[in-house]
This record gives structure tokens, C-alpha cells and sequence, in this order.
């Protein structure tokens, strides 16, 4: 395992030269990542993986694409849509139009996964999602609306477990190695460069889905990104976490009205 | 219950239980050899099929007085407890002795993967970490029990002979020199000899 000391340089370096701020990253992850990349290329130390990231390309190229993690799938945790389409979609559904923020989007596919949601219900329509990440590359893939056709079996479970009316292939047409969402959907979502660790409210919203991000997150950053959530927010608007994230570390945190504490679906007060 | 001996009072130490198959009454009989007043924190990896409901904490908890609770993403670690690995999340150790959570790739096609929390013992905790590998039908956990022996920690692997899925421990044993190869019945006495 590298030392802590290697990796405050190569942190030191990459804000330095691309003013991505790692630091208050939770370390224990931030290691093993960094690690697999010195391994993956047969690097045995930082220095050597510093050389190599001198020009933005590189840097994009060997370590950001597989620094941040971007494991993601649709419909993760039925029980969380099943909450959102009984306790949030009927308050949403009063509204003139609905916004939505989804900060560290990745690949895009809980986006997807709300966008049929909200199509099946029939608010689709009044709905624009903005799905931001500090990952170029990834946002470039997920713009073109699309997954592997090989998890769609796997989704389709998800996708039935919480309930809809449309047949999950009615949503996209299925081609050799991906299936694309259709345009009906995709047309809806829109993607940015954002980083919630330097960058300030990209909107105001109804509502904020940012699972399964926080837990790379320091307390201190976490804080943070709790404020940023709050300056993003509606009047009311809701913040959805993952399954094992809170807002514990949150100094505002009472203003965060858990209204379901097992799906982590909060509405701000 | 056995009174417990040196363990009991050496609250830096940290022992690392990882299973796959049949690891369930494996891990119930050793939480069941253990005082209450068993100091070092225990961590439970068992591998679980993805998405199952039922809570690992009311399989375990009538076999212990132990407080036994899920990891919490950034909670301290504290004496006298054992953590359960959340499914679905790998379980890591930040440097100051916090749980951390991650949901990236799976490692040996499990997450949590028992290598990944074997190896955070090992870089935290050094020489204290104690590495327990039991029952599992593949070769998880076998990498990380070596990392735990290579700083100098204590490596136990459940006997294959009466283990429900031999792969997980046979790979273990190869996988270190030194292991100790325990019955499961012997494990609770000799955690508490260490």
C-alpha cells in the first residue's frame, strides 16, 4: 500500500496543475484507487505516475477515469423508488415543473432510472434532469443515453420489483452491445462539468439524488457539500443519499426532515 | 462463560472474520465461545447474495451479549463491538481507525470483498490485526490474510476437514506460511490466548 506522504504529493500536483482538491477525499478509498493505478501501470511509485499526468489528456486519461468510481446501475434499491414514487412524485406532481440535480452522475444510469420512473407516471413531461460530474469522459458516455444490453435482464428485475406500467422494453431500443433509452427520455436530461468540492450552486432545484457519493467524502467535505445542497434546493425540495449515508455530518442538519429514514429521502425545512 | 484473558485488556488489537458459503453457523459458533467483556472489535465480511433483506444482526445477535450493530460509514471503531459489512458496500479502515464505505468494483466477484477489508486491517492495525478465514466456496480472503501475516499479524483459517465449502479455507492456508488451522470450536478459545 502507498504511504500517505506519496499521496499528499501526487494531491499536491494535480491541484497544482488542475485544480481537483482530493484532499478531503476519505483516504482509505483514495488509497486503494491510487494504488490499483500505480498497478494497472506497473508504476512501483507515485513519482512515476506524476511524470506520466503532465498534460490534462493524461491526467484525464490515467488517473481521473479511474481515480473516481463509477460503478453504478439502474434501479438500485426498489424500496428507494418504491418511497420516492409514494412520498415524493405526488408533491412533485403539484408543481408547474420539476428539476432535478443529479451531482456526481457518473454513467448516468439513476438519471435513466427516474426519467422512466417519471415517464411511467406521466411527469415526464414538466421534468429537466441535470446529471453533473468532475469526470469529462464519463459525462461524454453518459450523453449518449445508453447501457449495456448485457445488464438489462438485471435491470428489468429492479424495474418490475418497483412497479411500473410500461414494459421495460418499451424504454429503449436494443442494439448489438448497448441499448439506448428513447429520445422521449434522454431528451429530457442534460450534463455538465460540475465538482462539489470547488464549485458553487449550478441552479435551483426540486429535488438533489446524489447517492452512494458522500461516502467518498471527509466529514469536513461532506459538510460542505450539505450547504452547497442547501443553496440548491427549493423551498421544500427534497435530497435523496444512499442506503448507507445520512446527514449526520451535516452542522445544518435539522434542516433536513427525514421522511423516509430507510430509503435516506430528505426534505429540506 | 470463559473469563477472558489477555485479549480481553488489549483494546489496539482488531480481528477480521471473513466467510462465504456456509459461514453463517460457522460465525455463530465462534461469536457464541466469546465473553461479553471481549475487548478487541470484531468485523464480520460474510459474502451475501446481493439484494437479500433479512438483517445479518438478528441472525448473529442472539448467539452473542456482545453489541453488535452494521458499519457505519465514518464511525469511529470502538472496543467491545462487532461490525457487520453492510451488503452491497466494501468495508474499509480509514488511518484513524473509521469505518469507511465504498461501492466501487467488486473484488473477487463479491463486494463486500473479505480481501479488501483484510488488507485495510493489515495496513491499519499492522501486527495487531487478527485474520480469520472460514468456510466460502471461492478464493476470497486468501490475498488478504496474506497481507495481515506480512505485517506481522495473526492468520487463522477454519480446518478444511470439517469446513461446509473447503475452497475459501484451502486457498487461505496456501496462501500463508504460517497459518493457525483451527476446528471452529477452537477459534473462540484461542482468540482469547492470543
Amino acid at each position: 500500500m502507498i504511504q500517505n506522504e506519496e499521496i499528499k504529493d501526487l494531491f499536491n500536483f494535480i491541484a497544482e496543475h488542475y485544480h481537483y482538491d482530493f484532499s478531503e477525499y476519505s483516504q482509505a478509498s483514495a488509497k486503494r484507487r491510487v494504488d490499483s493505478i500505480l498497478l494497472a501501470n506497473k508504476f512501483s511509485t507515485v513519482d512515476q505516475l506524476i511524470e506520466i499526468i503532465q498534460t490534462p489528456e493524461d491526467f484525464e486519461n490515467t488517473f481521473l477515469n479511474k481515480f473516481t468510481v463509477n460503478v453504478t446501475e439502474m434501479y438500485r434499491d426498489p424500496f428507494f423508488y418504491r418511497s420516492l414514487k409514494k412520498n415524493v412524485l405526488p408533491v412533485l406532481k403539484e408543481l408547474n415543473t420539476i428539476s432535478i440535480w443529479h451531482p456526481g452522475c457518473s454513467l448516468g444510469e439513476e438519471i435513466l432510472s427516474m426519467a422512466t420512473l417519471l415517464d411511467d407516471v406521466g411527469l415526464l413531461y414538466k421534468t429537466s434532469f441535470l446529471g453533473t460530474d468532475i469526470n469529462s469522459d464519463i459525462l461524454a458516455e453518459a450523453e449518449k443515453g445508453r447501457v449495456k444490453s448485457k445488464y438489462l435482464r438485471d435491470y428489468e428485475k429492479g424495474y418490475e420489483a418497483i412497479g411500473h406500467q410500461k414494459p421495460f422494453n418499451e424504454q429503449y431500443t436494443e442494439e448489438d452491445i448497448f441499448a439506448t433509452f428513447h429520445k422521449n427520455l434522454t431528451e429530457k436530461i442534460s450534463y455538465k462539468h460540475h465538482d462539489l468540492v470547488k464549485d458553487g450552486p449550478i441552479g435551483e432545484f426540486d429535488m438533489i439524488v446524489c447517492r452512494n457519493l458522500l461516502i467518498y467524502f471527509e466529514p469536513t467535505l461532506q459538510n460542505k457539500v450539505f450547504n452547497l445542497f442547501i443553496d440548491s434546493l427549493k423551498p421544500n425540495g427534497f435530497l435523496a443519499l444512499g442506503s448507507k449515508e445520512s446527514t449526520l455530518f451535516s452542522t445544518n442538519r435539522k434542516r433536513f426532515n427525514a421522511i423516509d429514514k430507510d430509503a435516506k429521502i430528505y426534505q429540506l425545512v | 462463560m470463559q473469563k477472558s484473558i489477555n485479549l480481553s485488556d488489549n483494546t489496539s488489537q482488531i480481528v477480521v472474520i471473513g466467510a462465504s458459503a456456509g459461514g453463517i453457523p460457522a460465525i455463530q459458533a465462534i461469536l457464541s465461545g466469546l465473553p461479553t467483556d471481549f475487548m478487541p472489535p470484531i468485523i464480520i465480511v460474510l459474502h451475501r447474495l446481493k439484494n437479500t433483506d433479512t438483517s445479518l444482526k438478528s441472525v448473529f445477535e442472539s448467539y452473542t451479549n456482545i453489541k453488535i450493530k452494521e458499519a457505519d460509514d465514518k464511525e469511529y471503531i470502538r472496543p467491545n463491538t462487532i461490525y457487520l459489512a453492510p451488503a452491497n458496500y466494501h468495508l474499509l479502515i480509514e488511518d484513524d481507525k473509521r469505518l469507511s464505505l465504498t461501492y466501487s468494483e467488486m473484488v473477487n466477484f463479491s463486494r463486500p470483498a473479505i480481501d479488501i477489508t483484510f488488507d485495510c486491517a493489515a495496513d491499519v492495525y499492522k501486527y495487531d490485526a487478527v485474520g480469520i478465514l472460514l468456510t466460502g466456496a471461492n478464493k476470497d480472503g486468501a490475498e488478504g490474510l496474506r497481507a495481515i501475516e506480512n505485517v506481522g499479524g495473526k492468520v487463522i483459517v477454519q480446518d478444511p476437514s470439517e469446513a461446509a465449502f473447503k475452497v475459501m479455507p484451502t486457498a487461505g492456508i496456501d496462501a500463508c506460511k504460517n497459518p493457525a488451522i483451527l476446528f471452529i470450536n477452537e477459534i473462540a478459545p484461542h482468540l482469547l490466548e492470543l
